[in-house]
């Protein structure tokens, strides 16, 4: 990088840090963990703590949002309407070090407002973590991120082939329940357990791994139901075998050993009714799941900022193409519309996939049609999912996203978004006459 | 000689969005200045002078004609290492000082740091902003801002030095210290191009001066021989000035009265004989009575 990119980079941040908004800014985003730590959630420790994460995630990345548009926005054209961009010009520096070093300068900016909320969220998951352990005894994997696993595939044995059928019509072919009759099995398949993961993450731990469910029966509250539980795979000469006896309608952890899973990741489940008093079992499927334990809550933290540092990237530099083109106000207006569209994106996925079928189910594809539905799928690939980028997803709901995932966004992001609109940018105020203004 | 800028047939037509020509600034322009020459630029309000300045810069493109800075391209990278330019306002960081405004375009010259600071001293020391190189530009007074902007120009010890009204704004002794300041620079072998509006400081400075009207050259010529009919007298340019200026504005004047006379004219020429018409008509119908 050149000494001129820098003295601009430098100037810009200058400019950015020092100004009073920005200062708010800053003070915001130190006070917004705080505040939200004093949330209550649904009472449970995970659910306070959810609420928390979720809601800093939130208000910040809304807080990062607006400011970056007003930043990146008047960035060049602010400079074109001071004039101060007239002897900038004059000085042997070409117009695109000056695109550049500003992009740089909002990039610091940007990395110290990220490492501020850090600094905040740091200390006040800290002092959450320190409530929750006084107010809720034998929480201590909070911090711990899960993956949920679901079944791929659920077989029922049952001798009762009628009731089954029944039921199972009445599920409208859904799976929403797993439904296990008197004296009847079912079994679980789940694939794609990353068990060297699992192990390296938490080396010596036999709880990383378990099965998570619920259930319901016609029985009276408080009634323990017996049932009998087989873990393992085909490849395993026999099974590990577990019996339990727990009350309907709350969630319980079935701890499953790791060996249990194959090398491919593989796991088999079947849990034998063996109630005495002939009750069925039903498993709501939604809260049939696997967890497994894989990176810290500090871990994805780090991840997290490093996807908000993405979206203001993504910002930034849509506003700064902007400002290249047109004034302040009409770049602000462009970027917000532009941004607003890539938090609709999913939605507007949705509404496409809605229009191609009807389309296709009234057989009435016209040129129209043929023409203008590639283009819109274009404009919605283009447009990054941003509320896939918003880390409080990932830390909120204990995902993890992997790597590969980060780096596809990325990719889209940078090469698809911001790439083209900075070339146009630069080659447009290239050829652009500064002397004039820029109403 | 070397030309360092030369305009061949400039014109330059302001447009509003749609092309629409809103103002012509500058019609047909000729002009060249070369190396170690100081021109002065005169005119009264909105006669071009700070446009012509922009063009030869690169900051407006002109809608026909040719020119060339250094031999290259106006906005040539390589030539703009070698200007200065002063703009008619101090377009200025206002939360810079002055200080870092200077180190902030020494480093966009590439300047090492330590010729940096020393060109910073010497200019700070020359244009007597030393007391006050630590306060924010936004807080300076007019002259000030104005010392600040010269500073700004001579930064890189340039050949070539735009300035648009480099006095404005300022108080007596700086118009004096800035007088001196010019003279040394000539006295370097540097080429200056000013615009300005106080006659009385230019004229020992500059080698030749035109006058600019309405975007033409009323005058351009060596000083001396502009001011010859004016020897004896106290404040010969400002004396020549004006007379040019008057003349010229007479001269307009004259053509203009002259074409909408001949409009009337031929208007009323065409009213006369309808009027002669309908006289004849009332003739024809008295007699017929
Ligand atoms: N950006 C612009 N858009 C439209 N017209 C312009 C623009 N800039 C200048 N003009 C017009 O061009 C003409 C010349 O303007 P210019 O600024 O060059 O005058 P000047 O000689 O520098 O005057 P002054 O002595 O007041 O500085 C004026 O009629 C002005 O209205
Ligand atoms: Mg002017």
């Amino acid at each position: 990088m050149n000494k001129r990119i820098i003295a601009v980079a430098h100037n810009a941040f200058r400019y950015y840090l020092f100004t009073p908004t920005s200062l708010a800014i800053i003070i915001m985003l130190l006070l917004v963990p705080f505040l939200c730590s004093n949330l209550l959630g649904d009472g449970t420790a995970e659910g306070k703590f959810k609420v928390f994460v979720t809601y800093s995630f939130i208000i910040s990345s809304i807080i990062f949002t607006v400011s970056n548009i007003s930043f990146s926005c008047s960035s060049i054209s602010g400079e074109w309407k001071k004039k101060t961009l007239l002897i900038l010009d004059v000085k042997p520096i070409r117009r695109w070090e000056i695109i550049l070093g500003k992009w740089f300068g909002m990039l610091a900016i940007n990395i110290v407002l990220v490492a501020c909320f850090l600094l905040s969220m740091t200390f006040s998951s800290m002092l959450v973590s320190y409530n929750l352990t006084k107010s809720f005894p034998g929480h201590k994997n909070i911090f711990m991120t899960e993956i949920e696993l679901f079944p791929v595939q659920a077989d029922e044995s049952s001798q009762d082939k009628f009731l089954m059928s029944f039921l199972q019509m009445r599920q409208n072919n859904r799976k929403e329940i797993y439904p296990v009759l008197a004296k009847g099995e079912m079994v679980w398949t789940f694939k794609g357990i990353r068990k060297t993961l699992a192990q390296r993450d938490l080396p010596g731990k036999s709880d990383n791994l378990s099965l998570s469910y619920r259930f319901q029966t016609a029985g009276s509250e408080g009634q323990n139901v017996l049932g009998y539980w087989l873990v393992g795979n085909p490849s395993l000469p026999a099974p590990f075998e577990l019996e339990t006896s727990q009350p309907k309608d709350t969630v319980h952890r079935l701890p499953i050993p790791l060996e249990a899973v194959s090398d491919k990741g593989e796991l088999n489940v079947v849990y034998l009714n063996i109630e005495p008093t002939n009750l069925s079992v039903l498993f709501p499927a939604s809260d049939f799941k696997l967890l497994y334990t894989q990176g810290s809550y500090w871990m994805n933290l780090i991840k997290g900022y490093f996807n908000i540092l993405i979206l203001v990237t993504f910002i930034f530099s849509v506003g700064l193409c902007f400002s290249c083109i047109v004034s302040h106000l009409t770049a602000v207006l462009s970027t917000s519309i532009l941004i607003f569209m890539s938090y609709l994106h999913e939605f507007i996925e949705i509404m496409l996939n809605s229009i191609f079928r009807e389309i296709q189910a009234q057989e009435m594809v016209g040129i129209i049609h043929r023409l203008s539905y590639p283009a819109l799928k274009f404009i919605s690939f283009i447009l990054p999912p941003l509320n896939e980028a918003l880390p409080h997803s990932y830390i909120g709901n204990f995902l993890l996203m992997p790597f590969s995932y980060l780096a596809f966004l990325f990719i889209r992001i940078i090469l698809l978004g911001v790439l083209p609109l900075l070339v146009v940018a630069i080659i447009y105020l290239s050829h652009r006459e500064l002397g004039i203004a820029n109403e | 000689m070397d030309e360092l800028i030369k305009l061949q047939g400039v014109t330059k037509t302001f447009k509003d969005f749609w092309g629409k020509p809103k103002a012509v600034a500058i019609k047909n322009l000729s002009f060249s200045v070369e190396k170690g020459e100081i021109l002065g630029l005169l005119g009264p309000n909105g006669s071009g002078k700070s446009t012509t300045l922009k063009l030869i810069l690169g900051l407006l493109y002109p809608t026909r004609g040719r020119i060339s800075v250094f031999g290259k391209h106006p906005g040539d990278n390589v030539a703009k290492q070698f200007i200065g330019y002063l703009p008619e306002e101090d377009y200025l960081y206002s939360y810079l000082n002055g200080r870092e405004t200077l180190d902030f375009y020494g480093k966009i010259f590439n300047l090492p740091s330590k010729t940096r600071r020393e060109r910073i001293d010497f200019l700070v020391d020359l244009l007597g902003i030393k007391a006050y190189q630590r306060r924010a530009v936004g807080e300076y007074s007019k002259g000030m801002a104005r010392r600040i902007g010269l500073a700004q120009a001579l930064i890189n010890d340039p050949d070539l030095l735009i300035l648009d009204e480099p006095t404005s704004g300022m108080d007596p002794i700086g118009i004096k210290e800035i007088k001196d300041i010019f003279l040394e620079l000539k006295s370097k072998g540097k080429t200056m191009l000013i615009s300005t509006h106080l006659l009385s400081d230019i004229e020992n400075i500059c080698d030749r001066v035109g006058i600019l009207y309405q975007g033409e050259f009323i005058a351009i010529d060596k000083v001396d021989k502009l001011l010859l009919p004016y020897q004896n007298e106290s404040h010969r340019l400002e004396k020549f000035f004006l007379d040019k200026v008057y003349a010229e504005r007479k001269e307009r004047e004259k053509k203009k009265i002259a074409a909408i006379s001949k409009e009337k004219e031929e208007k009323s020429s065409t009213k006369k004989s309808d009027e002669v018409d309908k006289e004849l008509l009332q003739d024809l119908l008295h007699k017929e009575q």
